[in-house]
């Protein structure tokens, strides 16, 4: 089409569109962004006190609470999850609570020494590996370290066999 | 992409004549100047609040103790914040001096007149709805200027004779501004008044369409 083609309806039709994509674009962007911007937002990690190592008799796995203030958006509250702590000697090992199937909190089950899931009928092993069941891969592990006599577990979970301390 | 969309659809409801014969080659009459516009800008306006609004409504929790709260981490926490809360605030504003030059202009052109009352009715209609948006949407943030505001606003109606009293009380949900006012005024604001709205704008638009643009005196 050579410009002498472009007839004035032509020309404005072109302008129609050349304009709606301009304010289609320019409004797309600062929305998708508003509506997407928390979502992006990665948790930031912290050491949480689960109590003293006293409260943990040694050689097998006691329940941990781990309470935390979180923001949640603009709502600041209480967040509350569970991980399994052994005391071995020095060693302190940590668990996440959390099956790697869909979610649900597992249970120390002492009689058979695994851990169990409530959910859909996951089976680990006392190391958190799985043995039965849907959960696709090992419990997470969380980082542990002692200040005086407190046990801290870090709030963000580690994979089975990475990273210190597990 | 969007040409073959477009024909894929063209191809099966043969839109494209119709398209042509009642968008871009429409006749008009050729008097039209810039004042002709109102209508369109203040259609344009309204569907940016609703844009703007639907992203906030996201956030926003309409309680008293969560409002302020729930406006100002929409506005300065989240990405682009400030941008969409100023565009609906600047638009909301906007809106009520478009929607006034466009009643105006039809008033001088005396484009009111027979055969299109009716379309001034709806517009007469849309006018308070308008003016209603602004009212409730007014309180939302819970701040002491939507208070205050509010407080005044809703006493008016209580100098009326024999049902003042009554009104006042509904509008609040009570003798007092609080929980029950935030949120009847809310579900107004976001979904009362934009399907009133949408559906006055369908049959104004229609009696636009079926009548045509009228002819300046
Ligand atoms: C939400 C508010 C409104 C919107 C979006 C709107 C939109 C429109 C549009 C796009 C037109 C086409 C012609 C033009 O733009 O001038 C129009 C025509 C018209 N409007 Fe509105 N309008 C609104 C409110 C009102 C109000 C408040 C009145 C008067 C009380 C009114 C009365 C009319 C009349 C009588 C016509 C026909 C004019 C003619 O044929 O020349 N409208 N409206
Ligand atoms: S969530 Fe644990 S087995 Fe499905």
């Amino acid at each position: 089409m050579s410009p002498k083609d472009i007839t004035r309806r032509r020309l404005m039709e072109i302008g129609i569109k050349v304009m709606g994509g301009f304010i289609s674009a320019t409004s797309a962007f600062p929305i998708i962004g508003f509506i997407t911007a928390p979502s992006l937002k990665q948790e930031e990690d912290k050491w949480i006190d689960v109590g003293a190592i006293n409260d943990f008799p040694p050689g097998t796995y006691i329940k941990g609470v781990m309470e935390s203030q979180v923001k949640d958006g603009w709502y600041i509250t209480k967040e509350r999850a569970l991980c399994w702590i052994k005391v071995d000697g020095d060693k302190i090992v940590a668990v996440s609570a959390t099956c790697s199937h869909l979610g649900c909190n597992v249970y120390w089950d002492e009689a058979s020494k695994n851990f169990k899931c409530p959910c859909h009928a996951g089976v680990y092993d006392s190391e958190g590996k799985v043995i039965k069941g849907p959960p696709p891969r090992a419990l997470d592990r969380l980082q542990v370290k002692v200040e005086g006599e407190r046990i801290l577990v870090n709030s963000i979970p580690v994979p089975y066999g990475e990273g210190k301390n597990v | 992409m969007f040409r073959k969309v477009y024909y894929w659809i063209d191809e099966r409801l043969n839109i494209r004549p119709y398209i042509r014969k009642e968008i871009l080659d429409k006749p008009v009459h050729g008097r039209l100047n810039f004042t002709y516009c109102f209508g369109g800008m203040t259609f344009f306006l309204f569907l940016l609040l609703t844009i703007t609004g639907v992203s906030m409504a996201i956030y926003y929790v309409p309680s008293p103790d969560h409002a302020y709260d729930t406006v100002d981490y929409l506005t300065y926490q989240i990405f682009m914040g400030k941008v969409i809360r100023g565009v609906h605030h600047w638009a909301a504003n906007l809106m009520v001096v478009t929607v006034f030059l466009h009643m105006l202009r039809v008033y001088i052109h005396g484009a009111y007149k027979k055969p299109r009352e009716l379309n001034w009715i709806t517009g007469v209609m849309l006018f308070v709805l308008v003016l209603s948006f602004s009212f409730t949407g007014y309180l939302l943030p819970w701040d002491q200027k939507a208070y205050w505001a509010t407080k005044v606003g809703t006493q008016m109606p209580g100098s009326v004779p024999l049902i003042g009293d009554y009104v006042v009380r509904v509008l609040r949900g009570g003798s007092k501004i609080g929980a029950l006012t935030l949120s009847r005024f809310y579900v107004l604001h976001v979904i009362f008044l934009p399907s009133m709205i949408a559906a006055l704008l369908i049959g104004h638009f229609a009696m636009i369409r079926r009548q045509g643009i009228a002819e300046p005196l």
